[in-house]
C-alpha cells in the first residue's frame, strides 16, 4: 500500500475501532413473572386516566390523542423500569403479554387493542 | 528576532503547509477524517446505545428492519410487518438503507452503523465542499479553510441527536453540484458523479436533501445558461444536453427508490397546511449564534467566523452567482414571513408540496457562504501574493499597503480556522444532549405477532418479534382500523364455522398457510393489504384496508408473496442505468468530454436504454386496487347524497363555491368530561380552491378556547378530492373538558387557505346562523 494513505487509514481505524468497542452499561436485569404482572398493572391501570389527559390535549383529533396516550403509556413504562432496575423492553413485553392474555390490569375501562389509522397532523 | 518576526514566521510556515496538506490528495483527506473524527468521537463512543429520542426510534427502525430482512430472513427489504401493521419498507421516504452506508448498518447493527454512517459522510461532505470550492474558483488552501464551514455545520450536529440521519444526505449537494458543473462543461466522468450522488442522496432517505439539491442543480443550470447566452450558443446547448442526461440517468439510477416512493405518495399523499415562517432575526440566531437549549439557535451553525471571508468573497464580480445563490436560500428560509414568499411559490410545484420547514434552506445558504469565504479568502490571498511580488516592491508599492493586504488575508484565514472550534464542539454539545438507553438482546424463537406497541420505543417491539400498530409517519400510512394487538393467532377464518388455517411459515415477504375450508371462505392476516402481495390460489382483496385472501372451498397451501411492481420495475432500471454509466465511466478515460454530435447520438442512446425499460415495466399487469369509499370515524360514507334526516340546516354560503349545509352535534347537551362528535356536512361547486382547510373554534362563555383545525375531512377526504354537488360529511371528535359545566360553548366554523396564504375564505351568506370575521356559528350548547 501506498504509505501516503497511511494517515487516512489509520484515522479511519481509529473511528471505526471506536465506534465497536464502544459498550453499553451492562444490562439491567430480566423481570421475573411476578414483575412483569406488577410492570403491566402499573402501567395498565393508568390507562383510562391517561387516555383522558390525551382528550383533553387533542379534544378533537383521534390519532393524535392515541399517540399522545402511547407517549404516556411509553413513559410510565420506563419509569416502571428505571426503579425496578429491569429491561425497558421486558416492561413493554409485559404490557403486550397483560393484553393478549387479559391479566387483572386495575383499569376502570376495558384496555384497548386497537389504533386509530396514522394521521398526522396537517397543520403544527 | 523580535516576536513579531517569530509570529510572522510561524504564520508563514503554518500556511506553506495548509497549501502543501490540500495539495497533496491522501494528507487532505487525512486531515478531513480527523476534523470528522473530533466531530463524531461523541457518536462513535456511545455507539453500542439507543438513541431514544421517539424520531430516531422510527428511522432507525427502517434500517434495522432491512438488516433484519437480508440477515435473519434472506430476503429483499421490501414489506415491514413490524410497523404500523405492515408498510412498504421500500417505499418509506424517510428509510435509508438504500445506500452504500448501509453496509455499516449490515456489519455492525443500527447503532454502531448510524455512529460509522454520520462519521463518514462528515468526510465525504468534506472532500465534496473542498472540490466545489475548487470548481468555483477558489485556491487549495482557501477551499481547505471553507470545507469544514459547510460539512461541519450546525445541521450536521443536530440530526444525529434526533436520529435525522437522513439530512447527511446533504453532504452529498457539493457533489452533485460539482457534476452538474462539470457536465455543463461537457464531461463525460461529471455524468456519472451527478447519477450516483443523485441517486445515493435519494436512497439515503434525503426528503429534504434531494429536492433541495435539485434546486440548486437547477441554479446551476441556470447560471451556466445566463454566462453563455450571448454568443456561445453551441456550447450553451450542448452543455445544458449533457447535463439533461446526467439528471436523467440519476433518476433512472435511484428508480428502485422513486418509483416504490412515487407509489406510496400516490396513495397516501402527505398533506401539509400552516404558513410556516421565520422572521430575520431568527434566521440570524439559527445560522450565527452557538446552539441553545429550548430554542432554534444553532440549528444550522456555520457561526460568526466565516462572516469576513465571506464578505470578502462577495467583492468578486464572478460571484454573483453564489451571492444570488445565497439570496434565495435567504428569502425561502424566510417561508411565508417574507412578502412576497418565495417558499409559497416554490409550495406550488408537485415535488415541493409536502416542504413543511423552510428554515431548511439554511443548509445550501451553508454551502453558498462557505464558497463565498472560500472565494474570499482566495482573492485576499491572491492580493497578499501580488503586494508581497518584488515587482510591486521595486514599483514603489507602499509597505502599508503590503502590510494591509497581508494582514486582511490572515485576519479572514484565522478567523475561519478558529470557527472550526466551536463547529467541533456544537458536535458534542448536541451528542451530550441525548437521552440514550439499551436494548434487549433479540428474542429469535419467538413467534411473531403485532402488539398494540408504540411508536415511542419502537426500536423495543422488532427484537421481540412484535410489531407495533402505533404509528407515526410523515404521510398517512394506509392502516387497517381492523388490525388488532391482542390476536392468539395471525391469520384467521372470516367466516365463524367455515374452516380452519395454520401457519405453515412466516417471513416479512412471505407468509405460507394451510387452509381447510368446507364452503368458500376469506382468510384474514393481521396485516395492511397493499397492491404488491399475491397468492397462489384465490384472489387478495382488502377489507377496510386489511389484508385477505377470499378461497374456494376445498384444502389449500396458500401462499402469499410480497413483490410489488415499483420494486421490480424499479430495481430493473436502476440496473440499466447503472450499466449505462460503467460504459460511460469506461469511456471517459478514452474520451473525456462529449464533442461530436456522434458522441451525442451515443448518449441519448444510453439514457433511453432506461426509459424504454421503464415504459416496459409499466406496462405489465396492472397490479389490482381497492377503491374503498373514504368513510368517517364512525364508519358512513364521507360522501352522501343528502343530508340525514337528524341534521341541523345551516347553508352558509362560503366565497370560492362551498356550502356548509348542516351542522349537527351527535349530543345537544353533552356532559362535562365525555366525547361527542360535531358533523359538518359541505358541498362543494365544480370549481374549488386546492389547498383549503377547514378551522373550527370551539369558545367557551368563560376559560381557554379549543381548537379544531383541520385539512381532510373526517380526516380522509381534501375537499379538492371530493366529488361536486354532494354532501361531504365533516365528522371531528370532540372533547367536552372537565370544566365545561354550566358554561355555553359555541362552536365557529370557516374556510381558509390553510396550504396557500393562510386567508380566510369570506362568508357570502350566514344562511340560518350568525356571522362574525369570516367564520360561522355551528353549534352551540351548555355542558351539563
Amino acid at each position: 500500500m501506498n504509505l501516503a494513505w497511511a494517515p487516512f487509514t489509520l484515522i479511519c481505524a481509529l473511528g471505526l475501532g471506536r465506534a465497536l468497542t464502544a459498550s453499553a452499561p451492562s444490562q439491567s436485569l430480566a423481570a421475573d413473572g411476578a414483575q412483569r404482572r406488577d410492570a403491566f398493572r402499573y402501567v395498565a391501570s393508568d390507562e383510562a386516566a391517561e387516555r383522558h389527559e390525551a382528550a383533553k390535549t387533542f379534544p378533537t383529533d383521534l390519532w393524535s390523542r392515541d399517540d399522545d396516550f402511547h407517549s404516556r403509556e411509553a413513559k410510565r413504562a420506563r419509569d416502571w423500569a428505571r426503579t425496578h432496575h429491569v429491561r425497558v423492553g421486558d416492561a413493554l413485553s409485559a404490557i403486550d403479554q397483560g393484553l393478549r392474555e387479559h391479566w387483572p390490569s386495575g383499569s376502570s375501562v376495558p384496555l384497548v387493542a386497537t389504533v386509530p389509522p396514522c394521521r398526522p397532523r396537517a397543520i403544527y | 528576532m523580535s516576536p513579531a518576526r517569530h509570529l510572522l514566521s510561524f504564520a508563514g510556515g503554518a500556511y506553506r503547509t495548509a497549501r502543501f496538506v490540500a495539495r497533496d490528495t491522501p494528507l487532505r483527506l487525512a486531515i478531513f477524517a480527523a476534523l470528522a473524527l473530533a466531530a463524531a468521537w461523541p457518536l462513535l463512543s456511545s455507539a453500542a446505545m439507543l438513541n431514544e429520542f421517539r424520531d430516531a426510534h422510527v428511522l432507525g427502525h427502517y434500517e434495522t428492519a432491512a438488516r433484519e430482512s437480508i440477515l435473519r430472513w434472506h430476503q429483499a427489504p421490501l414489506w415491514d410487518p413490524y410497523y404500523c401493521g405492515g408498510m412498504y419498507l421500500l417505499g418509506t421516504p424517510q428509510a435509508r438503507f438504500v445506500s452504500p452506508t448501509f453496509l455499516f448498518t449490515l456489519l455492525f447493527g443500527e447503532s454502531r452503523g448510524e455512529a460509522i454512517t454520520a462519521f463518514a459522510m462528515m468526510m465525504v461532505g468534506l472532500e465534496g465542499t473542498f472540490r466545489y470550492a475548487r470548481d468555483r474558483g477558489a485556491t487549495r488552501f482557501a477551499a481547505l479553510l471553507a470545507a469544514p464551514m459547510f460539512a461541519m455545520s450546525g445541521i450536521f450536529a443536530v440530526s444525529p441527536a434526533l436520529g435525522w440521519i437522513g439530512f447527511f444526505g446533504f453532504e452529498l449537494l457539493p457533489w452533485m453540484a460539482l457534476g452538474v458543473r462539470r457536465a455543463l462543461a461537457r464531461e463525460r466522468w461529471a455524468i456519472v458523479l451527478t447519477a450516483v450522488a443523485a441517486a445515493w442522496c435519494v436512497g439515503f432517505g434525503g426528503t429534504y436533501a434531494a429536492p433541495i439539491a435539485a434546486l440548486w442543480c437547477a441554479f446551476e443550470v441556470a447560471e451556466f445558461a445566463v454566462t453563455h447566452v450571448h454568443g456561445q450558443r453551441r456550447k450553451l446547448l450542448a452543455g445544458v444536453g449533457v447535463a439533461a442526461a446526467g439528471a436523467a440517468l440519476a433518476t433512472a439510477l435511484a428508480a428502485v427508490r422513486l418509483w416504490p416512493i412515487a407509489q406510496t405518495l400516490d396513495e397516501a399523499p402527505r398533506i401539509i397546511g400552516g404558513t410556516p415562517g421565520n422572521t430575520w432575526k431568527i434566521l440570524v440566531r439559527m445560522f450565527f449564534f452557538p446552539l441553545r437549549t429550548d430554542s432554534d439557535d444553532g440549528e444550522f451553525y456555520l457561526g460568526f467566523f466565516v462572516a469576513p471571508a465571506a464578505l470578502l468573497g462577495l467583492a468578486r464580480r464572478r460571484s454573483i452567482g453564489l451571492a444570488l445563490a445565497a439570496i434565495l436560500c435567504i428569502w425561502l428560509a424566510a417561508g411565508y414571513e417574507a412578502n412576497p414568499s418565495l417558499f409559497a411559490a416554490l409550495r406550488e410545484l408537485p415535488l415541493y408540496v409536502t416542504l413543511r420547514y423552510p428554515e431548511r434552506f439554511l443548509v445550501p445558504l451553508g454551502l453558498a457562504t462557505a464558497t463565498l469565504a472560500a472565494r474570499g479568502i482566495s482573492l485576499a490571498e491572491a492580493y497578499a501574493r501580488v503586494q508581497g511580488a518584488p515587482h510591486a516592491q521595486r514599483e514603489g508599492r507602499s509597505r502599508r499597503r503590503r502590510v494591509a493586504a497581508v494582514a486582511v488575508f490572515a485576519v479572514a484565514s484565522l478567523a475561519m480556522v478558529i470557527g472550526v472550534g466551536p463547529l467541533v464542539a456544537q458536535h458534542a454539545l448536541h451528542a451530550k444532549e441525548r437521552s440514550l438507553g439499551v436494548l434487549s438482546l433479540p428474542d429469535a424463537a419467538t413467534p411473531f405477532h403485532q402488539a398494540r406497541g408504540s411508536r415511542w420505543a419502537l426500536a423495543y417491539y422488532e427484537p421481540m418479534q412484535r410489531g407495533s400498530l402505533s404509528c407515526w409517519e410523515a404521510y398517512p400510512v394506509p392502516e387497517s382500523p381492523l388490525l388488532r394487538g391482542d390476536l392468539p393467532s395471525e391469520e384467521r377464518i372470516v367466516e365463524p364455522g367455515a374452516g380452519t388455517v395454520t401457519e405453515r411459515s412466516w417471513t416479512p415477504n412471505a407468509i405460507d398457510l394451510d387452509v381447510t375450508l368446507s364452503r368458500p371462505a376469506t382468510v384474514a392476516i393481521n396485516q395492511n393489504w397493499h397492491a404488491g402481495w399475491r397468492s397462489n390460489v384465490g384472489e387478495v382483496e382488502s377489507d377496510h384496508g386489511l389484508l385477505t385472501v377470499a378461497l374456494p372451498e376445498g384444502t389449500h397451501a396458500l401462499s402469499l408473496r410480497f413483490l410489488p411492481r415499483s420494486a421490480l420495475g424499479g430495481a430493473l432500471v436502476s440496473l440499466v442505468a447503472a450499466g449505462a454509466l460503467v460504459f460511460l465511466a469506461l469511456r471517459a478515460h478514452r474520451a473525456p468530454r462529449v464533442n461530436t454530435l456522434r458522441e451525442g447520438a451515443v448518449l441519448a442512446v444510453l439514457v433511453a436504454a432506461p426509459a424504454l425499460t421503464f415504459l416496459f415495466a409499466l406496462h405489465g399487469r396492472s397490479p389490482r386496487t381497492f377503491a374503498e369509499p373514504p368513510l368517517t370515524p364512525d364508519g358512513r360514507p364521507v360522501v352522501a347524497d343528502g343530508l340525514d334526516e337528524a341534521a341541523v340546516r345551516i347553508d352558509a354560503k362560503f366565497a370560492d363555491g362551498v356550502v356548509l349545509e348542516a351542522a349537527t352535534l351527535s349530543t345537544p347537551d353533552p356532559r362535562a368530561g365525555s366525547d361527542v362528535s360535531l358533523e359538518l356536512d359541505w358541498r362543494r361547486s365544480p370549481r374549488v380552491d386546492p389547498g383549503l382547510g377547514i378551522f373550527v373554534h370551539i369558545e367557551p362563555s368563560s376559560g381557554t378556547a379549543q381548537n379544531g383545525d383541520h385539512v381532510l375531512l373526517s380526516g380522509v377526504l381534501a375537499p379538492e378530492d371530493a366529488p361536486p354537488e354532494r354532501t361531504l360529511r365533516d365528522v371531528i371528535p370532540l372533547f367536552v373538558p372537565d370544566d365545561a359545566r354550566g358554561k355555553t360553548w359555541k362552536v365557529w366554523v370557516g374556510l381558509w387557505h390553510v396550504r396557500r396564504g393562510g386567508s380566510r375564505v369570506p362568508v357570502l351568506d350566514g344562511g340560518h346562523t350568525l356571522v362574525d370575521g369570516d367564520r360561522v356559528l355551528a353549534v352551540s350548547f351548555v355542558a351539563r
